[in-house]
């Protein structure tokens, strides 16, 4: 009989689908229509537009081909332990990595918002509306401005907290399937 | 031994990156930003009279990257001194990169006399200290802008009357 541990599968595919799609978790947009700023982002995706010009920070496109890598890594190791169910300690295989991400993408993100208004005295919230105002002095003038900027988190990031769990419930699933049959299963 | 295959494997892109950069973490994590060119000139300030209301058509171009709509201007019309009406913009007017637009200007005067005088004797001018809000996508700001009209273009205007 084979057995697979169905949640783990599922964690595995999600997990590939999360680190594949060009899907942002946390969207900022500001101006009309998100004109004046819009901010895509994820841990494998930075996408920072200021006025219809890039913001880039290069060691951060580095840095999310490396958690796209450890996502792909951790979806492969996951699916294959799924179907080919080995001993307790195989458990550690089945990767938590969704969760984590799914917990501290949120944590960075908040450091990195009140970093920028340390920075540049803009104080953009991490869900929600809010109008920003900003003084810029040139010269002996000052210019006041104001933009609206909403920020949302997206279903994709709603999809790794899903995924985040699910993976809980592989590892838990993965116990039952070990216990109810110690030895390696034959196809 | 997987895993420290796995982490080798998820290091080498940061240490490539890093190798690119001659192995200077300062440059990698330096923000990068070019903003677009926001420029713009005050070119002929020419006043009018349209049906008795003192107009004044000023233009203004955009050499800029970005589109920008005036939305609102507003000044205290002054002249020697003296604060005499006020001038606000008739109309919003959609000023796209690269061209050119009149902003028409309705002043209204408050206290004529000593305008009248000045025209008569042809010196003088009359200044706009005002405040301009201008759009850029979404954006509003507010900046100061200053208008100046000679009396001398006020008396063509008038037809010399």
């Amino acid at each position: 009989m084979i057995r697979v541990n169905i949640f783990g599968l599922l964690t595995g595919f999600l997990m590939l689908y999360l680190a594949l799609a060009p899907e942002p978790w946390w969207v900022a947009k500001g101006g009309a229509g998100g004109e004046a700023l819009h901010a895509y982002l994820s841990p494998f995706m930075f996408d920072l537009t200021i006025l219809g010009k890039p913001v880039e920070i290069p060691i951060v496109y580095w840095l999310n081909l490396a958690s796209r890598i450890a996502f792909v890594l951790a979806a492969i190791e996951t699916i294959f332990i799924s179907i080919i169910i080995y001993q307790e300690w195989c458990k550690s295989l089945l990767s938590l990595r969704a969760l984590w991400a799914s917990i501290l993408f949120p944590i960075i993100l908040a450091i990195g918002l009140k970093a920028a208004e340390n920075l540049i005295g803009l104080s953009i919230p991490i869900y929600g509306e809010a109008l920003l105002t900003y003084n810029l002095s040139i010269q002996d003038y000052t210019i006041l401005s104001k933009m609206p900027i909403r920020t949302y988190f997206t279903p994709t990031f709603g999809l790794a907290v899903a995924t985040g769990v699910i993976s809980l419930f592989a590892r838990g699933f993965h116990k039952v399937l070990v216990k109810t049959e110690p030895s390696i299963p034959s196809t | 031994m997987l895993r420290v295959v796995e982490a080798i494997l998820i290091l080498s892109p940061v240490i490539y990156g890093l190798s690119l950069y001659g192995w200077s973490l300062q440059p990698m994590i330096t923000p990068s930003y070019t903003p677009p060119k926001m420029s713009f000139s005050v070119g002929e300030v020419k006043p009018a009279y349209l049906e008795g209301v003192m107009v004044i058509y000023v233009s203004i171009a955009n050499e800029g990257e970005v589109p920008v709509t005036v939305v609102d201007f507003k000044a205290p019309i002054i002249y020697k001194e003296e604060r005499i009406g006020e001038a606000l913009l008739k109309s919003p007017v959609n000023l796209p990169a690269g061209e050119n637009a009149t902003l028409i200007i309705v002043a209204d005067i408050e206290n004529a006399t000593p305008l009248i005088k000045g025209m008569m004797q042809g010196d003088g001018s009359l200044e706009l200290p005002g405040r301009v809000k201008v759009d850029v996508m979404g954006v509003t700001a507010e900046a100061p802008m200053n208008i100046t009209v000679s009396t001398r273009k006020l008396v063509e205007a008038s037809g010399g009357r």
